[in-house]
């Protein structure tokens, strides 16, 4: 393999960016617009660190000297690399990217004078050559790992979808492992500030335990018993045509109700179903009062968000913007509001987590015009991107060959699934 | 790639490999570069890149060490053994044993069927108790025997009561004796009020008002050539850098700006610092003087530095330091501590009173997750005015240096990656509970900032480490700004999580 890679200096030189030339075939569908502007990259190519904000699909490994990034659906490409320390990385780059990558970068990172020159002179931005891995395994492990960290987070768990949790025990474990396998690419000194963090955290827990006296040990924790509900306990909770709410609100008359997805970007993983389908809601007339009601089927798996975080919904269409608490009762997350007057139309409901990072804004020029049309692409194109994670996660655990074998989470969940249902 | 392709010709060295069959960093760290390969006394074989001729060599010298180095992997996996024989888990056993195992390599060669164990428990258990009489437990046991504990206090309460009066008398000698540093000596000065009006009184500090402006002037400057200077690609500026460090040291502005620091209206620090409190570095309005300390310390549960005792801040050292055998013995920690924590910017060494005088004008540029930090201060109206007053003249031409945007732009990086492994907590958050805790302080965050630069430096002023020249200047400052993300990262990674924390008990 010798795909060519252009690699060229960004921010006043700062920065080294390796980006592959091929385009994946996976992204060839051009669901990645508006995922932000990229900075001095053409479209087409891969994610980077440099762009306004990542997808749900970035996969970004911390290396020496630098961040590499993939798309999840196209692990099988070369990474974008993004350098801040070029010499640093020729540990690896030779590995991953090969001799020649690594020759350039090598001269474009020392002799940046040089490099000025030329850009000058032939009013060149770059610099290209081929790549060819020198350690296939290396860049394989690399791949992996990239995947396992966003596995560990983006996995599209989901009851409705029937796309069964990961363990995570097993994960972190694989993990480990995998990063050992990168010792190469991840270099000494990285691993030593983790492996400090952690002397830290051991030495707190062996504090704990001198206080709390010697023979008793700590409990261990994150042991509790797994047990993933089935579809067919949320189809009446989820599904449009339920009748829950009907018999709930036996004298009150539905004037409206719909269902949609949430944004996975605003709130953390372990909280919500990831389904297109996990969120609806209704509007609902009884007794002269007009009442919203929103669920959310929550993320299957055991419990992983602190219990004290718990989302929020923003509703859009009534009359004005109305933020609905949801709480948890039993495995939906539930929260109602009263509104003004009668509302029959549609009603756009978000979720999300708050205090929680939120995705950078589309700049809101042309606020009353162009703001609900740029608004309505933005939400169909995430929508996209999900359902390509979807796709692509379903399609690995149905035992579809792939050139990132699957993890042993994975092939758990898939044999999980199998015998349940 | 050389050293990787050569490394695979040589067998029995698989302790020393990665899972891949390549040496591990550690390895070419430890053992190929400075061991085996000597870059300088090779000059081909320097650098990430060499020619074919250097290529050769250093498969020559490679092979040519080939006995040792499997005699090296065969002792590492001998002490690895006799340590977990031993039930040692202190330390990274390759950063402990790597260089020791060469050692026993060259001298001894393989190790030796019959005799082998015994020297390798012989050399382990010299590794682990070169720590001995520094330890922890032997550290809380002196500064709490009653035959000490009263004699140590006295004499931190007298090394506080006298801090002002001992530097002045420094700055003064230096300010003042040297004619021609006069206007450089001003820079110090304008820091000393309370001194300066005392030496005044004596007459020996003339005319300190007209110069002092000129001296804060050209302090603010000179720290803000270091930090345009110290970060990589600064090209010809370095020399510029290395020149103004130079004259900061030697001015003592780091002195000046720490004793400012004990002011509660920041006083007329010459780089335009704002108090020690909004810096984060003491809880109170003012500092006071440290205690002794003697209970059980938690390092989850640490206060803000000046702010911590005597007994925590070198608790921290011993328990963070690879090599304790190259520490002074407890008592003299002791004594050294009580003077330092007394000194100004609680350290003893100008150069790093220097560093955290340059840090600190970092950490107030910093923008954290791309927020520029003025933005935020001014959103927040309530904590945000209140810092931003304190900080705005200082802020406005100090956040163009290229150490600020070296550090921002990695945090801009770390920005995208905390969004990509769900981790992003909004800035902007208010109200209350775990992510609004975390959000806070990335409005603040020339306070962790500054808490971890002091840490590091003080673990250099015990150990003697001076700052010389601007790029080890840089190591520690970027070095800082790395480990203040990684923290923030596990503490939003912690705040999200269900598991309890397990540690760090508010109590």
């Amino acid at each position: 393999m010798s795909a060519p890679v252009r690699i060229e200096r960004v921010e006043d030189g700062r920065l080294c960016v390796v980006t592959p030339l091929n385009t994946p075939p996976d992204t060839g569908t051009d669901t990645d617009a508006g995922t932000g502007t990229s900075m001095g990259m053409g479209t087409g190519t891969g994610p980077s660190v440099l762009d306004a904000a990542p997808d749900v699909d970035v996969a970004v490994l911390e290396v020496a000297g630098g961040h590499l990034a993939w798309s999840v659906t196209a692990l099988e490409a070369l990474p974008v690399a993004v350098l801040d320390d070029p010499v640093r990385a020729q540990d690896w780059l030779w590995a991953v990217y090969g001799e020649d990558v690594a020759i350039a970068l090598s001269a474009i990172a020392l002799s940046a004078i040089a490099l000025s020159a030329i850009a000058a002179g032939k009013g060149l931005q770059d610099l290209r050559a081929p790549a060819a891995p020198a350690l296939p395994e290396l860049l394989a492990s690399a791949r992996r790992l990239a995947f396992a960290h966003w596995a560990a987070r983006w996995w599209p768990a989901s009851v409705i979808d029937a796309v069964p949790p990961l363990d995570e025990g097993l994960l972190a474990a694989e993990i480990g492992e995998l990063t050992d396998e990168c010792d190469l690419l991840l270099g000494a000194e990285d691993r030593e500030g983790e492996w400090e963090w952690e002397q830290e955290q051991e030495q707190e827990r062996e504090q704990e335990r001198e206080r709390a006296g010697a023979g008793e040990g700590s409990a261990p924790v994150g042991d509790r018993p797994h047990s993933a509900p089935r579809a067919t306990d949320y189809a009446l909770a989820a599904g449009p045509a339920t009748t829950t709410a009907a018999t709930a609100e036996a004298d009150g008359m539905t004037l409206s109700r719909g269902t949609g997805g949430s944004d996975w970007r605003r709130y953390p993983p372990g909280l919500i179903d990831a389904s297109e389908r996990a969120v609806s809601w209704e509007v609902v007339r009884a007794s002269a009062r007009t009442t919203l009601t929103v669920r959310a089927v929550a993320a299957p798996g055991p419990a992983t968000v602190d219990p004290r975080l718990t989302p929020r919904a923003t509703v859009d269409g009534a009359s004005g913007p109305l933020e609905v608490g949801l709480r948890l009762v039993d495995d939906l997350w539930l929260g109602s509001a009263g509104l003004p007057d009668p509302h029959t139309g549609g009603l756009t409901v978000d979720l999300h987590l708050p205090g929680f990072g939120t995705p950078p804004r589309l700049p809101d020029e042309d606020r009353a015009t162009h703001q609900e049309a740029a608004a309505h692409e933005d939400r169909a194109a995430r929508r996209a991107v999900r359902t390509r994670v979807r796709n692509f996660v379903r399609h690995r655990l149905s035992g579809a060959p792939s050139a990132t074998p699957l993890l042993r989470a994975e092939i758990a969940a898939a044999a999980d699934d199998e015998s349940d249902f | 790639m050389v050293m990787d392709e050569v490394w695979r010709r040589l067998d029995g060295v698989g302790p020393l490999s990665g899972p891949q069959g390549g040496p591990l960093s550690r390895t070419v760290k430890l053992l190929l570069d400075p061991l085996v390969i000597r870059p300088v006394l090779h000059p081909p074989c320097a650098g990430p890149l060499v020619t074919a001729d250097g290529a050769a060599l250093l498969a020559t010298l490679m092979m040519a060490a080939g006995d040792t180095l499997r005699a090296t992997a065969a002792w590492f996996a001998l002490l690895k053994q006799v340590r977990r024989g031993l039930r040692i888990t202190e330390g990274h056993p390759q950063d402990l044993y790597f260089q020791l195992c060469f050692e026993l390599a060259t001298t001894l060669g393989p190790p030796d069927p019959a005799t082998g164990r015994t020297t390798a428990e012989e050399a382990v258990r010299e590794v682990h108790d070169a720590a001995r009489g520094r330890t922890t437990r032997a550290l809380r046991e002196y500064v709490t025997d009653p035959g000490h504990a009263a004699g140590l206090a006295a004499a931190l309460e007298r090394a506080w009561a006298e801090r002002r009066v001992r530097e002045a008398g420094e700055g003064a000698v230096r300010g003042g004796a040297a004619g021609a540093s006069t206007v450089r000596g001003g820079a110090v000065r304008g820091a000393l009020v309370p001194e300066v009006r005392e030496l005044r009184e004596v007459g020996k500090v003339p005319e300190v008002r007209e110069v002092r402006e000129v001296g804060e002037v050209l302090a603010v400057r000179e720290v803000l050539a270091v930090l345009d200077a110290c970060a990589p690609r600064a090209g010809g500026r370095r020399d510029d850098g290395e020149r103004a460090l130079g004259r900061l040291v030697a001015d003592r502005t780091g002195t000046a700006a720490g004793l400012a620091l004990w002011d509660d209206d920041g006083g007329p620090a010459p780089t335009g610092l704002p108090t020690a409190r909004e810096l984060g570095l003491t809880g109170r309005p003012v500092p006071v003087g440290p205690r002794l300390g003697g209970g059980s310390v938690s390092t989850a549960a640490l206060g803000a530095p000046f702010d911590r005792t005597v007994h925590e801040r070198i608790f921290t050292v011993l328990q963070t330091s690879h090599d304790r055998a190259a520490l002074a013995p407890v008592p003299e920690l002791v004594r050294r501590e009580i003077a330092r924590s007394c000194a100004p910017w609680a350290l003893a060494d100008e150069s790093l009173r220097v560093t955290a005088t340059v840090g600190a004008r970092l950490a107030l540029g910093l923008s954290p997750l791309g927020t520029p930090y003025a933005d935020t201060a001014a959103a927040s109206a309530g904590t945000g005015s209140e810092v931003g007053t304190g900080t705005g003249t200082g802020t406005g031409t100090g956040t163009g240096t290229g150490a600020h945007r070296a550090v921002n732009s990695r945090w801009r990086r770390e920005a995208y990656v905390l969004r990509a492994r769900r981790l992003a907590v909004d800035p902007g958050g208010a109200g209350e509970g775990p992510l609004a805790r975390i959000a806070e302080d990335l409005r603040t965050p020339w306070r962790a900032y500054l808490r971890r630069l002091w840490a590091r430096l003080h673990g250099r002023d015990v150990r003697e480490a001076p700052i010389g020249r601007v790029d080890e200047l840089w190591d520690v400052l970027d070095g800082v700004a790395r480990s203040v993300i990684l923290d923030h990262r596990s503490r939003v990674r912690q705040a999200l999580s269900a598991l309890p924390a397990g540690h760090g008990t508010a109590s």
